[in-house]
């Protein structure tokens, strides 16, 4: 079974995507920040990594420049979810080595085909 | 060598050659007055051929009209000779052969020969130095008119930087006499207050001998001091500084159009940058707007459709309570959703100054529990509200805005506390005015950004992901405002904030 790391501050968000994956087969781990989340990911490397970029303390850009750094977890395809809609932003976390993106409000079909991709 | 020459003249043959080649006419006459000597240069000048005037009465050489009068001035030299300029004092003409009449200067002088006196006349036509002075006489005349009649006020001065002229046109202006203008005198119609940069002006000027312009209110006849323009410049006669002579107007009208469209040209250009700000204001508004509506509508929107996704597979899976959870999830979203779209409404209706106000009478300690009850959502873990009231309970309010307030203030204060933590909310009913304080021990508002508390679309650095649109409070202060009241702050990072909210009695119908 495949392990997927979300790192999200929305209590909802983070649930909701969460009981999704699950109910689609995968093993979820979560953090409601990006301290806590780099440690999870160097920890346990999940599969996939689903970040929040806007995130209290840690934002997303900071994580996946760490787990990319880290040799332990810089091949975990990194994908994010962003409530922006700047394309400088989303340039952004790609240059940074994101494998994709996704955007709020997502649709879960869609965010489910993205990671199954990513970890195929 | 000056013996030998004097020895030289002595001779008839020196003399000879001195009266053939002088440039002077030379005429002898004896006291009848008939010409005895000529020389060429007479000869020449009265138009004569050579020994044609010999013998001839000396009055042929002169105009008719002075002929009987010479006669007589003739028999008066003879009776006393010497030698002198003649008719001193009076212009003397001479008569050509052909009638033309020409000015002339004439000395005379005489000796004895044979016993005869004999008078020498020397005589040198002046028409030219007569035509010059004429012309002279006749130019300065024009310039005087000129001056004289010139619409610019002129002035000249001497050596010693005093006034000696003023024309008709200053004089005119200033509506004073000549005398009183004179020497300095033209300095006492200067404005006091301009004086004394004129008369640095000036004396500098002066003393390098340069040209200047300077501007200067004078006192006009009427009494306005208005100002004029001067333009001065030194004067030099055959290269001799001899003063300065300078030229004014009144520029009063011109200059006062000039500062009215510098004034309006300043106003317009302070508009142009109050427009500007404004526009700037407005981009930035708007562009916090989009961030703010971006991050605060994709949030619940992405809950209501994660939430409907989950619903549709707990129901084949027949997972009530999840189904619940995610009904009660999507309320709250759209309810979080209602209340922002609210607040835009409620803004704009306030920029359009179409908000009204609606008095009830309530009781005080009632309303305050549905406040409470009001914001329960908000409330965190183990968190308690403190209800204290003082006075009397029954209060006219508007009580919809009075709600907003604070519901808005409360679940503040609770958003933004820790757990378990405590909030109260203090109201005072006096004769004056009703007073409700909500203090909190939260992560209070960073002094420096206290200022932009009220403020569109504001949230303090320090809230972090702590969801929020930024315009509770700008809309909590425009309602106390609406009311008459007011509202002050008092909040310390790291120690927490209390809210003021003072709202007049007597706007109370």
């Amino acid at each position: 079974m495949k392990t997927v790391l979300i790192i999200e501050d929305n209590l909802e968000i983070r649930e909701n995507t969460g009981e999704i994956l699950e109910l689609t087969g995968f093993t979820v781990l979560s953090s409601d920040n990006g301290r806590h989340g780099i440690t999870l990911a160097v920890d346990s490397k999940p599969d996939v990594i689903l970040c929040d970029i806007m995130m209290p303390g840690i934002d997303g850009y900071q994580v996946i420049r760490e787990l990319k750094a880290n040799p332990l977890t810089a091949s975990i395809p990194f994908i994010y979810i962003t409530a922006s809609c700047e394309k400088s932003e989303v340039k952004l976390a790609m240059d940074m080595g994101a494998y994709g993106y996704i955007r709020k409000p997502f649709d879960v079909d869609e965010l489910v085909q993205l990671i199954n991709t990513c970890v195929e | 060598m000056v013996e030998q020459k004097v020895i030289s003249l002595e001779s008839e043959a020196g003399f000879r050659v001195l009266f053939e080649c002088a440039t002077v006419s030379i005429l002898v006459i004896n006291e009848q007055g008939s010409i005895g000597l000529a020389n060429p240069c007479a000869e020449g000048l009265f138009a004569y051929s050579p020994a044609e005037l010999i013998g001839q009465p000396i009055e042929v050489l002169l105009p008719d009209d002075l002929r009987a009068r010479h006669a007589h001035h003739r028999s008066g030299y003879f009776a006393k000779p010497k030698t002198r300029p003649m008719g001193l004092g009076m212009e003397l003409y001479g008569r050509k052969k052909n009638g033309e009449v020409f000015p002339v200067a004439i000395s005379l002088g005489h000796y004895e020969l044979d016993g005869e006196t004999l008078a020498v006349a020397f005589v040198t036509d002046i028409t030219d130095q007569v035509k010059t002075k004429k012309l002279v006489a006749e130019r300065e005349a024009w310039f005087r008119s000129m001056a004289e009649n010139s619409p610019v006020m002129i002035w000249v001065s001497g050596l010693d930087k005093n006034c000696t002229y003023f024309n008709n046109t200053w004089l005119g202006y200033t509506g004073r006499q000549i005398e009183e203008e004179l020497g300095s005198g033209w300095a006492t119609g200067i404005l006091p207050e301009d004086l004394e940069q004129c008369m640095l002006t000036y004396t500098n000027a002066f003393d390098r001998r340069q040209s200047f312009v300077m501007e200067y209110r004078l006192r006009r006849h009427d009494g306005q001091y208005r100002w004029i323009q001067d333009v001065g410049k030194p004067t030099y006669i055959d290269n001799i500084f001899t003063g300065f002579i300078g030229s004014c107007s009144d520029i009063h009208d011109q200059r006062m159009m000039q500062e009215e469209l510098e004034q309006l040209v300043q106003t317009r250009t302070a508009e142009l940058y109050r427009a500007l700000d404004r526009e700037k204001e407005m981009s930035e508004l708007k562009s916090r707007f989009v961030s703010m509506a971006s991050h605060e509508f994709r949030t619940p929107l992405s809950i209501v459709l994660s939430s409907t996704s989950l619903i549709e597979r707990y129901v084949a899976l027949q997972h009530d309570e999840r189904i619940q959870k995610h009904l009660t999830r999507i309320k709250s979203s759209v309810s979080n959703l209602t209340n922002i779209l609210n607040d835009f409404l409620s803004l704009d209706k306030l920029d359009q100054g179409k908000v009204e106000t609606e008095y009830d009478t309530i009781d005080i300690g009632q309303f305050m529990n549905e406040v409470v009850e009001d914001v329960q959502a908000t409330r965190r873990k183990d968190q308690q509200v403190l209800i204290l009231h003082e006075g009397d309970t029954n209060v006219t309010v508007d009580q919809k805005k009075l709600r907003y307030i604070l519901v808005n203030l409360l679940s503040n204060s609770m958003k933004y506390s820790p757990e378990a933590s405590v909030v109260t909310v203090t109201s005072t009913l006096n004769p004056d005015a009703l007073i409700i304080a909500v203090a909190d021990r939260g992560i209070g508002i960073p002094e420096e950004e206290q200022k932009y508390l009220y403020s569109k679309f504001f949230r303090a650095k320090n809230t972090g992901n702590i969801q929020g649109t930024g315009l509770g409070l700008t809309i909590v202060k425009r309602y106390v405002e609406v009311m008459g009241g007011e509202i002050s702050c008092i909040s310390k990072q790291e120690e927490g904030t209390t809210f003021t909210v003072k709202i007049p009695k007597a706007i109370y119908p």
